[in-house]
């Protein structure tokens, strides 16, 4: 909305300087976005909130400046006008959609310039002066807020107006010389044949006023907000009519506006009124009183008010004030004003008027309830210190993602997916149901830039229909371990990820096995090189970890690196983590520690080692760590070296060799009787 | 036996201090302490002294041995100390240390955390709402009407799901849902924070995102007052941003509170450039009743904020791109 001091000055006497009215205007809720100078007149651009549809004019906001100022509101004098009995013929289908339409004919006009105190006004704010006609109706709309519309009455077929819903197929040259598809959710002004104008909107080519004009029909009508806006947004069509249409323009009003704009026309284009029509609401009721008592002002604000100042401030508004009982006043708001219907509404305009910055500020009282926070936060930031602790950098991704970046990651095609019905662009269509290419194609990213340790993590979450939000911890790794030498630069490899964790889940307490013997994991990860991380004896898959498929690295041209991925359920991660550890006494007795080396059959795994060895459950036995595996010239083909090293404590004695070699010995013979195991 | 040990002990001296390695004091142990040295050699001569003269030698040598012992000992030490200091000079100190470096913390988490902790310390608890919304909490029940020009300012995610052509399951655009999702389920008094994604269609720009961080805040009791909500947001603002900054509260419109406010922050003293940074307000009584609280009996504050633009005005970020791409020099900036 822009609003120029020239012309505001006609309806309240103004001496602060343009950056005062600024700064109060701004400070009253009218918030001013850019001050341009036009000679020795200033033109302000004011971003109007949708509860103000009566700011969206020169009086309305008059009325505001002599609210925040504490001047006198002088609104522009307006007679009534006496309208001939003669009658055009109106037609409204539908009451709903169009609450008021008045035509006014006018014959005999002289369409020509504008007077220049007309011309001067319209300028003022940007707007271009046509003919006198079409300015009186964008005067009249600038200083009173209500629409208008003028049609060459000449060239209404029939000569009669009908509002109506569009039929299906018509369409309309609008006067931006644009054709347009109407259909039935639209309202239209039509003559006996056609639509001539969109409703509130934009009127017609064929009927628009030109030089040539003689007789006009004026329109000044109510029209339907929502049904205005509706056919704003599916003809993508917005004009300073519909603008003020969808907020709200005030129907009381209307038959003033009119008086306005016919008395005008008269004194500048001349002519006589023809004839006359009034549809609809004629007589209003006065807005419900809205009671409120000065004290819960006062408490509400926490600000001691004077029922004088309250009284003063909602009177210029526009509202009748009553005083009922002490300090109790009765408010009926005017016509222009639907936004006031609570006592709270009436609390804040005398707050904004007063200004914000003029009321007092304290502390609240934060009583301690019983609401516990929610302990997912606290579980979080423990992920992310554990985490960070191992070098990993957090990473924060989109949650909407391209449905073809999940073909080249080769996530299942026929796997649900959330889908969004109004994406802007191909990248916001889908829900991501898997983490794994966000971190992908960061990593990717990186990569290009030159990164060579790619370290990241992310806790976010992934969807599935219907509306099913799961949070995940997503790990990924590429590139080289470094330490700050080059010397010690190694490649990552499928240990790094594993390590990561299993340091994690043993912060939570959490004991989900990461090997389980069943079905290679998602398609994206190598077969044979990755895992499903099952919980519940297996039933439920909560996560996986893996290499990254070669294949995959191609498509998103990741060169020259490995690329290690987990993800693991963050409720399945930390379902152990509410458990009160006990303390496990410390053992004072010197343990003793003996390797065992085996040359195993290549299909042996460690865990097949480990699950043998304990299985008599050895004495004095404390703990199975693995030392290393080999490969090569020592052990025959077909088998691999293998040293696990096993540590004997008890608690009650300092343990012989002796006592050690016999259940050690008992170990070994064990694993030489059950496994391929040759002890080397 | 007839022995000078005052001769022996200053034949021990000469010999220690003629010995400057390890080797040297290796060599002198030997001559002394060893099997064939000559304390040795001293004690198998006790055998052929006299009885009573016995116990006399036995403790004199030992007393010897004890200063040979403890004279090798502390040779050794010092030698010790300043071979190993030698060793030392051959190390270049200005090599790097082996960084075992940790990960970084993304910016958005840090800047939620820090809000969050300001608020915690005056009193709030952390809470969380999911991402995918009814229309009725995200719009109805905030006093936000269909088809009203308020809804303007809230562009939104549809899902398209099949079966039902319209249902209204959005992606919340704002945290504000969070507020009634808490007010359903208790009752006041309520001092909770909700921060999180919010969603909107919006073409990413450096000014714009579709997926944006909000952090919401509400306070219920049976009198909050909006000199208590420019009292807690004033804190919070010179909290984060420092106690230089000024401060203005402009009156603002939100369907779901009343009065409504937007919150202005301004480094510079001279011509001041204010900066939008929260909008905040009383919760509107509509958003009471829509949640099933008794008309009139409580009152209540709201506001949100934009983590990204709190970030970006911080930490003097100009794209907000930035905080999505995770380049890895970005992330170890913070």
């Amino acid at each position: 909305m822009k609003l120029s001091t020239l012309w505001l000055k006609d309806y309240v006497l103004l001496r602060s300087s343009i950056d005062t009215l600024a700064h109060k205007l701004t400070m009253a809720g009218i918030e001013v976005e850019a001050i341009s100078k036009k000679g020795s007149e200033h033109c302000l651009e004011m971003e109007i909130t949708p509860n103000r549809p009566d700011c969206l004019s020169v009086t309305g906001l008059a009325r505001e400046v002599a609210a925040v100022f504490n001047k006198k509101f002088e609104p522009p004098k307006i007679r009534t006008i006496k309208y001939p009995k003669s009658k055009c013929k109106v037609t409204v289908e539908d009451k709903n959609d169009c609450g008021l339409y008045m035509a006014t004919v006018i014959k005999n006009v002289e369409v020509k310039p504008s007077p220049s105190w007309i011309t001067k006004r319209l300028q003022s704010v940007d707007l271009k002066p046509i003919s006198n006609i079409v300015d009186i109706t964008n005067f009249c709309l600038m200083e009173m807020g209500q629409p208008m519309h003028a049609f060459d009455c000449d060239k209404l077929i029939g000569g009669n107006v009908i509002v109506r819903r569009a039929k299906k197929g018509e369409t309309l040259v609008t006067i931006d010389g644009v054709l347009r598809a109407l259909d039935p959710s639209m309202l239209v002004i039509a003559d006996t044949q056609r639509p001539v104008a969109i409703a509130g909107i934009m009127g017609g080519k064929e009927t628009e006023v030109t030089a040539q004009t003689k007789n006009i029909l004026l329109e000044c009508a109510y029209f339907d907000p929502i049904l205005i806006r509706r056919t704003v947004r599916s003809l993508g069509l917005s004009s300073d009519s519909s603008y003020r249409f969808e907020r709200g323009v005030d129907i009381q009003r209307s038959a003033n506006a009119n008086n306005r704009a016919v008395k005008l026309i008269l004194n500048e284009a001349l002519g006589e009124i023809a004839q006359f029509n009034h549809i609809g609401q004629k007589t209003f009721k006065t807005s419900k009183p809205i009671r409120v008592g000065l004290d819960k002002v006062s408490r509400f604000l926490g600000a001691p008010l004077k029922a004088k100042d309250c009284k003063r401030i909602l009177k210029t508004l526009g509202c009748q004030v009553q005083v009922k009982r002490k300090d109790v006043f009765e408010v009926i708001p005017p016509s222009f004003r639907k936004d006031l219907n609570a006592d709270v509404d009436i609390i804040e305009e005398v707050a904004r008027t007063i200004g914000y910055d003029q009321l007092p500020m304290s502390m609240p009282k934060v009583r301690a309830t019983e609401i516990k926070e929610d302990p997912m936060v606290q579980q979080r930031e423990k992920i992310r210190r554990e985490l960070m602790g191992q070098g990993l950098s957090e990473t924060v991704a989109f949650s909407l993602i391209n449905r073809n970046v999940l073909q080249s990651v080769r996530y299942p095609i026929d796997e649900p997916l959330i889908k969004i019905k109004n994406p802007l662009s191909l990248d916001q269509e889908v829900m991501r149901p898997v983490m794994f290419p966000s971190l992908l194609s960061i990593a990717a990213n990186n990569i290009n830039k030159g990164q060579k340790n790619i370290r990241i993590f992310e806790i976010g979450k992934v969807y599935r229909p219907p509306a099913e939000e799961s949070e995940m911890v997503s790990i990924l790794l590429a590139g080289v371990l470094q330490d700050g030498w080059r010397i010690h630069e190694r490649e990552y490899d499928l240990p790094d990820i594993k390590g990561i964790l299993e340091v994690l889940l043993m912060s939570f307490g959490n004991s989900l096995e990461l090997f389980s013997p069943c079905e290679p994991a998602f398609t994206f990860l190598q077969q044979g090189a990755s895992q499903w991380i099952k919980s519940g004896n297996g039933k439920s898959t909560v996560g996986c970890w893996g290499e990254v498929d070669k294949d995959i690295l191609k498509t998103m041209k990741i060169k020259n690196t490995k690329v290690f991925y987990a993800e693991i359920n963050l409720r399945a991660l930390i379902s152990q983590a509410q458990q009160i550890k006990k303390f496990t006494p410390l053992c004072d007795y010197p343990g003793i520690q003996r390797d065992i080396s085996l040359s195993v059959n290549e299909n042996l795994k460690l865990a097949d080692i480990v699950s043998c060895v304990k299985t008599s459950k050895p004495q004095h036995l404390q703990s199975i760590d693995f030392v290393e595996e080999y490969r090569g010239e020592k052990v025959e083909s077909g088998r691999k070296g293998l040293t696990i090293a096993l540590s004997y404590q008890s608690k009650h004695e300092t343990l012989t060799d002796q006592q050690v070699q016999e259940v050690h010995d008992q170990i070994c013979q064990q694993l030489v009787n059950q496994l391929d195991v040759i002890i080397r | 036996m007839n022995l000078n040990f005052e001769q022996l002990k200053i034949q021990f001296q000469q010999d220690l201090d003629l010995s400057n390695d390890a080797q040297s004091v290796e060599d002198l142990r030997i001559k002394y302490l060893g099997r064939k040295g000559l304390v040795q050699s001293l004690y198998s001569q006790l055998a052929s002294l006299p009885n009573d003269q016995k116990p006399i030698f036995g403790k004199v040598i030992n007393e010897f041995r004890q200063i040979v012992n403890q004279g090798l000992d502390d040779k050794k030490s010092s030698l010790g100390d300043s071979d190993a200091a030698s060793k030392q000079q051959l190390m270049d100190l200005t090599l790097p240390g082996y960084r075992h470096e940790n990960g970084h913390k993304h910016l958005l988490t840090q800047t939620i955390e820090e809000i969050c902790d300001i608020f915690k310390q005056l009193g709030f608890v952390i809470e969380d709402g999911p991402e995918i919304e009814s229309e009725f909490n995200n719009f109805a029940a905030l006093n936000i009407p269909a088809d009203h020009p308020s809804r303007d300012g809230f562009d939104t995610f549809y899902l398209d799901r099949k079966g039902a052509e319209h249902d209204g399951t959005l992606l919340r655009s704002h945290t504000s849902p969070g507020q009634i999702r808490i007010m359903q389920k208790y009752a006041p008094p309520l001092a909770v924070i909700i921060p999180g994604k919010v969603y909107r269609p919006d073409a990413v720009d450096a000014s714009h995102s579709f997926m944006f961080h909000q952090i919401e805040g509400l306070l219920v009791d049976e009198e909050v007052r909006f000199s208590d909500l420019k009292g807690l947001l004033t804190t919070f603002c010179k909290r984060l941003f420092g106690n230089e900054i000024d401060m203005r509260f402009r009156p603002h419109f939100f369907p779901f509170t009343e009065p409504s406010a937007e919150v202005d922050i301004s480094w510079s003293k001279g011509k001041r450039n204010w900066l939008e940074i929260m909008g905040c307000g009383m919760v509107h009584p509509n958003v009471f009743s829509a949640v099933g609280y008794k008309r009139g009996a409580y009152s209540g504050l709201a506001f949100g904020l934009g983590v990204e633009r709190i970030a970006m005005l911080k930490y003097g970020i100009n794209d907000i791109r930035v905080f999505y791409e995770n380049d890895l020099r970005f992330l170890k900036q913070f």
